[in-house]
């Protein structure tokens, strides 16, 4: 996983597959950013590398998301592929990831 | 003008706080049933008349408040939006607000709404989070669609999916997975519940639900299977389902076009919920919300509570009528008919008048689903409140009593018993705990239960608990059974939780919970299973206006005490004899003592002086706790109707109420609790002093003292010790001859000499004599008289401290409290010696051995220590008192005695280990031992002799006393004569029996 501060923008890109393969350190990582969240202002994730997207890696967008939200800050997802836009659609999850 | 309008406005707040109960149940179900249309309307209509009506009377807040809320409600009516939690939230706190309103309606045009009204506001504009227009979006299923797969004569199913369990587990990726659902059929709607993740830490632990709406031409077995999950997530919905969910659609034109919202947080997340619909939970919600039907009028209840009172008297005048015609009917034809009808039509009637003051539980047990919600979202866990038998019906006034007791036990099922889902999912239980609240009819009661499937209680850990407290001994908890072990919750000042949580556990515990229950003569009953759950069986009368009573008696009086406090009833007499501790009456009830209070005494009633040893005594159980309460006479067990006190005598504790007896005189009710608090019985301290008996068993006995009460003129009470007594005659008064001032009765073949202590003593005259009096004839004196009294009043066994210098002078030798009394203690020597100086002052000038002897005298009984100083100081000796054998070897260190006077029973060092103590010391071990003791038992005269005691005394033989210390101090041999054959063999001297 790569992550940089842009400005207030906290951009996470993760790798690929986005999976239980990869999920631990990956969960472990945004934790630890997520303990110094004076840091940043937005939280974004860009999904453009990952084209293979399990359970976890759902849940842990959706960990991402309510803990922007607890936090107050916005979150965004961008990047997806069709197919991984087709998948929050049917999750009717698009709307909490900001995904237009 | 101003009368009306405020009757008006009487009218509309009584009307708006209907319309308000029935709103908080059909909001709350609102929330499960999205598309009731019928809930949704009425709900609309609730707020709209308040809205109405208080646009007339000018209160704008409530009009602005109430407006916004409909105007909500008529865009959930126009499928404008779907509610939601955050939706019903804000209509609830809406609601709560209105009602503050109206509960202050003259001021509530100055009370502040901006909150609720904000919160409403922001929904209707679409601006309150995520979660309203995500709502909306769920209306965005094309009907079309819906018409189309009709057509086509599609099946409809809804599908709960884990993400985890039916995915993650089963090797599949989301993405394979919605791709094969989307081969199946038409997909039409969804959403994903992600309220189960709170945030990054417990992001991946959670299975995240999605649940989905699809269109197919398979069958629902087919499903099961191409989906590969459990067949109760997914549930199918018939056309007719969906033209039932649908509002608003004509219903013969277009069934299909109606909006079938899905998008529900708020669904079920359990895996086993129910996936055929109607649910049973659903059903109970519908009877929650069934509005209230029109053939009733609306009645004030202090109205119904004179009819009450009414039908009640005419169920009393009834009874005197039957009573004083019974002679008269047989006289006049057609008379017997006419009673008999009226006796049935006034039953009748008080049976229906009763009947109008029951309410349905239902109208408390709707309240808890508010609770339980709120609760569960603050302690984190998921509560599923079941009602059950909200129907049954109970009289309102044990209705309104029984709300905070249970509400107090449904908090405790959610904040203890309910486990939070972890700990349920590690248990292997459902995420869901349930709580049942079940109502139901038993046998003239009702009872409910309240049973919840959460951790239970541990015995172990409730034993513990309780003796950590101080509630309980560990040595009776280890031999408590389980159930036994549950019982401890009920004490004062048990709280199960580890803390107390502002949620159940505030100061208030269990035991008021039982004593409220109790005072509406119910019973509670307590049960659980560890890891299972708790079960609470709670059983309560019908009404309380009639209540099953015993009839007591005191003089002409009566008195009415409720059946359900009474626990035994005990005859007083023989055996079950009074006895006074610490200055209080108590009766030894199978080894415990029961605090007495006698109901004449406690009411100042003209008619004391009756015996008290002689009545009953009803045993009553307050709380925890359980006190006798002496009446006279027993009459009858009577079911009685309860009448209100009259405000005069409204604050008497003792009476709960009154009634009219059959024969039309009245009866107070005595209230169990009043009395006892009346009466202010220290019941922690006898607790204390029963254990304390327990324990020291049979060795305290002699250390009580059995006593003989009795009274020579009015209410003054004197005593003496049962050992001085020989016997007690019944005389004639006229049997009594005088010989010059001396009055002399005939007695065994020779006479004796009777005494009188108002002659003597400072103590009352009576006015006359009785027919009978009583002579005692003491014994251990050596020239005996009789002792006349009027009346004796019993023998009883009691712990005494005797004060010296309160009451003074000849033959007095102090005072105590016995049994409640204060009770002269007589000193017969020195009432003998001032009654027949020639004999006694001989006595005095014959001994002048003992003067000047240094004697040590280990007592620690108070009441004998006095006596014996007394002895001690008439025999001139000098000496010194020791409380205890600690104290006594510690004065034989510092001052040399002649001799040793010991008690045997004391605490810490006794008569046998001193006087071993003292033979085994180089400097000690020649000095005389006397023991004393009250009772001479042939192993003491053993264990004394092993132990070297030189001497053994029965306690207040002064005479015998005397005889041994001249004889062993004065070196005068032989055996003291002895004061009366009927104690000699008692006495022994073991110098005699060693040849010493």
């Amino acid at each position: 996983m790569k992550y940089e501060f842009a400005g207030t923008d906290l951009l996470i890109v993760p790798d690929n597959p986005l999976a239980a393969a990869t999920i631990n350190p990956l969960h472990k990582e945004l934790t630890r950013l997520f303990a110094d969240a004076g840091r940043f202002q937005n939280v974004v994730v860009d999904l453009s590398g990952v084209s293979i997207l399990d359970s976890l890696g759902v849940n842990l967008l959706v960990g991402l998301y309510k803990e922007c939200r607890k936090l107050n800050k916005p979150f965004r997802v961008t990047g997806c592929s069709p197919s991984i836009r087709r998948l929050f659609d049917l999750y009717k999850l698009t709307e909490y990831f900001g995904i237009e | 003008m101003p009368q009306m309008e405020s009757e008006l406005l009487l009218s509309f707040v009584q009307e708006s706080r209907e319309h308000l109960d029935q709103l908080e149940p059909d909001l709350l179900s609102l929330e499960s049933n999205k598309s009731d249309a019928e809930l949704v309307n009425r709900i609309f209509r609730a707020v709209h008349s308040i809205k109405g009506a208080s646009g007339f009377f000018g209160l704008r807040k409530i009009l602005q408040l109430s407006h916004t809320m409909e105007n909500l409600m008529s865009r959930v009516r126009e499928n404008l939006l779907v509610p939601d939690k955050i939706m019903v939230d804000a209509l609830l706190a809406g609601a709560d607000k209105l009602r503050a309103l109206i509960d202050d309606v003259h001021r509530s045009n100055e009370m502040n709404i901006e909150a609720e009204s904000n919160r409403l506001q922001a929904l209707l504009t679409g601006k309150a989070g995520v979660s309203a227009t995500s709502s909306a979006k769920g209306l965005s299923i094309d009907p079309s669609l819906i018409e189309h797969a009709r057509k086509k004569g599609h099946f409809f199913y809804k599908v709960h999916l884990f993400t985890h369990k039916d995915i993650k587990d089963k090797g599949k990726t989301p993405l394979d997975y919605f791709k094969k659902i989307e081969s199946l059929g038409q997909f039409l709607d969804s959403y994903t519940d992600i309220t189960e993740i709170d945030g990054m830490a417990d992001a991946l632990a959670k299975d995240l639900m999605c649940v989905f709406l699809i269109s197919t031409v398979l069958e629902k077995d087919l499903m099961v299977i191409a989906l590969d999950i459990p067949e109760e997530q997914i549930a199918q919905l018939t056309p007719e389902q969906i033209a039932n969910v649908g509002p608003l659609v004509p219903p013969a034109e277009k069934p299909r076009a109606a909006v079938l919202p899905v998008a529900a947080p708020e669904q079920p997340t359990t895996p086993e919920f129910a996936g055929a619909e109607p649910e049973p939970a659903a059903a109970l919600q519908k009877s929650t919300g069934r509005s209230r039907a029109n053939d009733t009028i609306r009645v004030s209840v202090a109205l119904l509570d004179d009819l009450m009172n009414i039908a009640g008297e005419m169920v009393l005048g009834r009874n005197q009528l039957l009573r004083t015609s019974e002679s008269i009917a047989r006289n006049v034809p057609g008379m017997h008919g006419l009673l008999q009808n009226i006796s049935l039509v006034t039953s009748d009637l008080q049976e229906k008048v009763m009947r109008t003051r029951l309410q349905p539980v239902g109208a408390i047990l709707g309240k808890f689903t508010r609770i339980i919600r709120d609760m569960s979202h603050q302690l984190g866990k998921k509560i599923d409140l079941k009602l059950l038998g909200e129907e049954v019906e109970f009289d309102k006034s044990v209705l309104e009593m029984l709300s905070d007791p249970l509400t107090h036990l449904i908090r405790n099922c959610a904040d203890h018993g309910i486990e939070p889902p972890a700990e349920r999912e590690k248990a292997g239980k459902p995420l869901t705990g349930t709580i049942r609240l079940t109502a139901r009819h038993v046998g003239g009661q009702v009872q409910i239960e309240v049973t919840d499937d959460g951790r239970g209680l541990n015995p172990a850990q409730l034993k513990s608990k309780a003796v950590e407290k101080g509630l309980a001994k560990a040595q009776d908890t280890a031999q408590m059974t389980d159930r036994q072990a549950f019982n401890l919750i009920f004490l004062p000042g048990f709280s199960t939780a580890e803390k107390i949580t502002d949620v159940s556990g505030r100061g208030v515990g269990m035991d008021v919970v039982r004593t409220n229950i109790e005072k509406l003569g119910g019973s509670i009953e307590l049960d659980s299973q560890l890891g299972r759950g708790t079960r609470i069986c709670l059983r309560l009368p019908l009404t309380l206006a009639i209540i099953p009573t015993m009839i007591v008696g005191l003089g002409e009086r009566r008195f009415a005490m409720p059946q359900v406090n009474i626990e035994e009833i005990v005859r007083l007499g023989g055996k079950n004899r009074i006895e006074a501790v610490r200055g209080a009456s108590v009766l030894r009830l199978r080894g415990k003592l029961l605090p007495l209070v006698a109901l004449d005494e406690l009411l100042g009633s003209q008619e004391t002086g009756a015996d008290h040893g002689r009545g009953f005594a009803l045993v009553l159980k307050v709380g925890e706790n359980r006190f006798g309460l002496i009446v006279q006479t027993l009459l009858d067990s009577e079911e009685i109707v309860v009448k209100p006190l009259s405000s005069y005598i409204k604050n008497c504790r003792c009476y709960s109420g009154a009634t009219i007896m059959g024969d039309g005189k009245v009866a107070m009710i005595l209230d169990a609790v009043g009395i006892a608090g009346l009466a202010d019985l220290q019941f922690a301290e006898l607790e204390k002093e029963s254990a304390a008996l327990a324990l020291k068993g049979q060795a305290d006995l002699s250390e009580t003292q059995s006593l003989l009460v009795f009274r020579n003129a009015g209410d003054e009470t004197f005593a003496i010790n049962l050992v001085m007594v020989a016997r007690i005659e019944k005389v004639r008064t006229r049997d009594i001859e005088r010989i010059g001032q001396k009055e002399m009765l005939k007695y065994r073949d020779s006479s004796l000499r009777l005494i009188r202590l108002h002659d003597y003593m400072p103590v009352s005259r009576p006015d006359a004599d009785p027919e009978f009096l009583y002579v005692i004839v003491p014994r251990l004196v050596k020239h005996p008289m009789g002792i006349v009294v009027t009346q004796v009043v019993d023998a009883i066994q009691s712990t005494i401290s005797l004060d010296e210098t309160n009451l003074m002078g000849v033959g007095i030798l102090g005072s105590a409290v016995v049994a409640g009394k204060l009770t002269i203690f007589v000193d017969i020597y020195s009432l003998f010696e001032a009654a027949d100086p020639e004999n006694y002052r001989e006595e005095k000038a014959a001994q002048p051995n003992l003067a000047g002897k240094r004697i040590l005298l280990a007592e620690d009984t108070a009441f004998f220590r006095a006596i014996m100083t007394q002895y001690l100081k008439e025999f001139n000796c000098v000496f010194d008192v020791a409380a205890d054998g600690l104290e006594a070897w510690e004065a034989l260190q510092r001052h040399r005695y002649d001799l040793l006077l010991t008690d045997i029973e004391m605490p810490g060092l006794n008569g046998f280990e001193l006087t071993q103590k003292i033979r085994a010391s180089e400097t000690l071990r020649h000095l005389p031992v006397v023991a004393l003791t009250a009772l001479a038992a042939d192993r003491y005269v053993q264990q004394g002799r092993e132990a070297g005691v030189d001497s053994y005394e029965i306690k207040l033989d002064k005479e015998r006393l005397k005889a041994t210390l001249e004889r062993i101090l004065g070196g005068v041999r032989g055996l003291p004569p002895p004061a009366s054959t009927a104690n000699a063999n008692h006495l022994v001297n073991l110098e005699e029996v060693r040849g010493g």
